[in-house]
């Protein structure tokens, strides 16, 4: 809960507009076109997708605006993989060059070690990435028409994200949520509504009841899977797609509802305060996990069925259409009788492409508007404002120059929030 | 007093984009421009109407529009009216033009986009190439061999699926003595860095492949389609060729380092699997027809010291040529059959041959997979 020190003033409950055949739309054509682009199209794509769903947000009658140009991450994508390929390509060639010279057994060095090295040297990288593209959206992102923005402190993000990082697997994984409530109040406490400052109160204590049911089935998940095969017969046990889901299934259920709660708890910490007024607006979530993770099951299980469904009839159409007379991409040498397996690889690798192309679209399609816009939806409208009047008095901020835009986040693919 | 009120009716709300502050105004259409009125009757704005523009990604409904008066400015108009947004839409045809690229981003684009492909071919084509030649015969023997072995047991048990090899490992023991006996006559010429395994796969193909660790895979429908025990013993000496240069080790370095920078630059998994395959099967190409002449040469060199004719390969060239009609080309894996059959038709015959397997190994070794 958050302690509001002058709760008086207005209640307001921010409003999902949707319009899905504009979002399915969208979601369809831009994974087409990317696709066709062999991916450039995808800053297109993501662009609009981000005007409709900041469109659809409305606080106080006034939605949000997504300012960002798809060119500006096309640039930034460029930057950020010249530089990777330019930085690690120095570390993995100069690295064993340099030291492992210098070693008794230099190729022991130049595989294992440089692996190490090259991980040591990408790591640092994420929780920048990672802010960074946060910053980017923030900038991109207008009320009332004033920006919101984030202060630069992407590498002294990094650099607690590292120390955190360090001491959370030194705990099994136990210090996680402690660490990841320090990041975040870490970057909300840098982030900024024109001259108004967020702030994340509260403590990590409560988001260890959830945590620990996770932690506890994820490390009995393993258990139970050795458990079932040695009670069958070792020889025979195979884990199929089903069986691996059922195994999987609790410790999916206990994720989803672990970042629900998590969700739900750092909104409900979450506030903003006038720098004018110093008076605090304050942000209640009555956000229910429960309908998250029904939203969740309901929606991949829909998708499951679709694409598997419609990936495989394209599979066996394309098989069909066009391997030639008694070969198939089925085909099984013996002791299976059957086709003949196809012997042109090219025609292969086309029929085993087909469904690929055709499930793309169709997977954007369905996740954007059976899982992103009903959770955005149950995100925004389960929030309650209070006092959003003291924002009246922010002032404008100055767009930031994001060059990189998130070239990083894109390229090491870690998401903003 | 009323009436003076009645002309000054609310239908919009007005930020200035100076602070977060809202209020309520009446706009209008006076001559070429909108005109913003506060509550109380003062103008705020006054927008010229070929300025006007939709905010990009606001919704394109007639009951609301979000205006600003021009895509660089700051200030925000929300209305609501349903017969003044169609007035607008009527006076103000480019309002829902987007916002222009600008050619100062599109040089800029411009620069990085040569910048990042200059980068990547330079990797590809330059560094990981280099890299992979360096580290290649820096792998320690028995972790090549192992890793090797892992390879050919999964082609020699599966197959390979995608090129139509069927599996199947053939043992038959008078064979593989007969096949022992021509490995032995070529190996310790090679001086190869480890000891070789050269194993049979039962498969119709003519074809025969190296792999990492010494490992040697002849098909079947080779053994069965020469002409003689020579020319099996010249294919042999060219796989040879490829384990001595360390080929199959630095081919597989390289795929996988290609396709981690390739992977960089392609994003996620929209579209790019297949551009990253059809980049590796070109560059694999032009490297392996430089690695093809050489382990033809080397072949040369081995066939010649053990006092072994070199004209047979030249006849499997010369068939290979005439089944398959000549394949070629920048795509190419090989260098032509044409342009081999001639490399290995010049080369002198030995002085004083000896058969590398008499006919009943001979005999053997075609029959190695009956049994």
């Amino acid at each position: 809960m958050s302690t509001t020190g002058s709760s008086v003033g207005s209640v307001l409950e921010p409003l999902y507009t949707s319009d899905t055949p504009v979002l399915a739309r969208r979601a369809f054509w831009g994974a087409v076109l990317t696709l066709l682009t062999f991916g450039i199209y995808r800053f297109w794509m993501k662009t609009g997708l981000r005007q409709y769903y900041w469109n659809a947000i409305r606080i106080d009658d006034e939605p949000l605006e997504y300012t960002g140009r798809p060119v500006e991450l096309l640039l930034g994508f460029l930057m950020a993989a010249l530089f990777l390929a330019v930085y690690l390509g120095a570390i993995a060639l100069g690295f064993p060059l340099i030291f492992g010279a210098a070693t008794e057994a230099p190729i022991e060095f130049a595989s294992g070690t440089t692996q190490l090295v090259l991980v040591i040297a990408v790591l640092p990288l994420l929780p920048y990435a990672a802010y960074r593209s946060r910053r980017y959206l923030l900038s991109r992102t207008r009320w009332r028409g004033v920006r919101f923005g984030m202060e630069l402190a992407a590498w002294g993000y990094a650099g607690r994200w590292m120390l955190w990082g360090a001491g959370t697997v030194l705990t099994l994984g136990l210090l996680r949520p402690v660490a990841d409530y320090s990041l975040q109040r870490f970057a909300v406490a840098r982030m900024r509504f024109g001259d108004c400052h967020f702030q994340l109160t509260g403590r990590a204590a409560p988001l260890y009841g959830p945590f620990m049911v996770l932690w506890l089935v994820v490390v009995g998940t393993p258990l139970t899977m050795f458990a079932i095969a040695f009670s069958l017969d070792v020889q025979h046990f195979r884990a199929t797609g089903i069986t691996a889901i059922i195994i999987f299934m609790p410790a999916i259920i206990a994720y989803i509802h672990y970042s629900a709660f998590r969700l739900r708890h750092m909104l409900r910490n979450l506030m903003l305060r006038s720098t004018a007024t110093d008076e605090p607006v304050a942000i209640m979530s009555a956000l229910s996990t429960k309908r998250i993770i029904l939203i969740a099951l309901f929606g991949y299980l829909v998708i499951a069925l679709a694409v598997g469904g419609v990936g495989y009839a394209v599979l066996i159409a394309a098989d069909a259409a066009f391997a030639p007379e008694g070969q198939s991409i089925f085909g099984f040498p013996e002791p299976f009788p059957g086709p003949d397996p196809i012997s042109n690889p090219f025609l292969a690798y086309a029929i085993l492409a087909a469904p690929y192309l055709a499930v793309m679209p169709l997977l954007s399609w369905l996740s954007n508007v059976l899982v992103s816009q009903p959770m955005v939806r149950e995100a925004a409208e389960t929030l309650t404002i209070r006092n959003l009047d003291a924002l009246s008095a922010a002032q404008q901020r100055e767009e930031a120059q994001e060059t990189s835009a998130e070239g990083f986040a894109d390229a090491l693919d870690v998401g903003a929030f | 007093m009323p009436e003076a009120e009645a002309a000054i009716a609310v239908n919009g709300t007005y930020f200035d984009g100076e602070t977060a502050g809202r209020r309520p105004v009446a706009a209008a259409i006076e001559g070429a421009a909108l005109v913003v009125r506060g509550a109380e009757g003062a103008t705020i704005a006054e927008w010229p109407l070929a300025d006007l523009r939709r905010v990009p990604g606001s919704t394109r409904s007639a009951r609301e529009l979000r205006l600003s008066p021009g895509h660089q400015r700051e200030e925000r108009l929300a209305l609501s009216s349903p017969v003044l947004i169609a007035d607008l839409r009527r006076a103000c045809p480019a309002i829902d033009q987007a916002p222009p690229g600008g050619r100062r981003l599109a040089r800029k684009l411009l620069l990085w986009s040569c910048a990042a492909l200059a980068a990547i071919f330079a990797m590809v084509f330059v560094i990981i190439p280099a890299l992979s030649d360096q580290l290649a015969p820096l792998i320690p023997p028995e972790r090549e061999q192992a890793f090797g072995r892992r390879i050919a047991d999964r082609i020699l048990t599966n197959g390979i699926p995608l090129l139509g090899v069927s599996g199947g490992e053939c043992t038959g023991e008078a064979g593989l003595a007969a096949l022992r006996k021509m490995t032995d006559r070529l190996e310790p010429l090679a001086g190869a860095h480890l000891p070789l395994n050269v194993r049979v796969l039962d498969d119709e193909m003519v074809n025969a492949f190296a792999m990492p660790g010494g490992e040697i895979i002849l098909v079947r429908g080779l053994l069965q389609g020469a002409a003689s025990a020579e020319e099996v013993a010249g294919v042999l000496a060219h796989e040879i060729g490829h384990v001595t240069a360390y080929d199959p080790t630095r081919n597989m370095l390289r795929s996988v380092a290609t396709g981690a920078v390739v992977s960089i630059f392609v994003g996620d998994a929209f579209g790019g699997a297949l551009l990253v395959i059809l980049a590796h099967e070109a560059i694999n190409a032009s490297y392996s027809r430089a690695a093809e002449a050489a382990a033809d040469e080397t072949a040369l060199s081995l066939l010649t010291k053990a006092g072994l004719p070199a004209e047979p390969l030249a006849g499997f060239f010369a068939r290979l040529r005439e089944e398959r009609g000549e394949d070629g080309g920048y795509l190419a894996s090989h260098p032509s059959s044409a342009s081999r059959e001639a490399f290995f038709r010049k080369a002198p015959p030995p002085e004083a041959p000896s058969p590398v397997l008499n006919d009943r190994e001979w005999a053997a070794l075609q029959q190695i997979c009956d049994g």
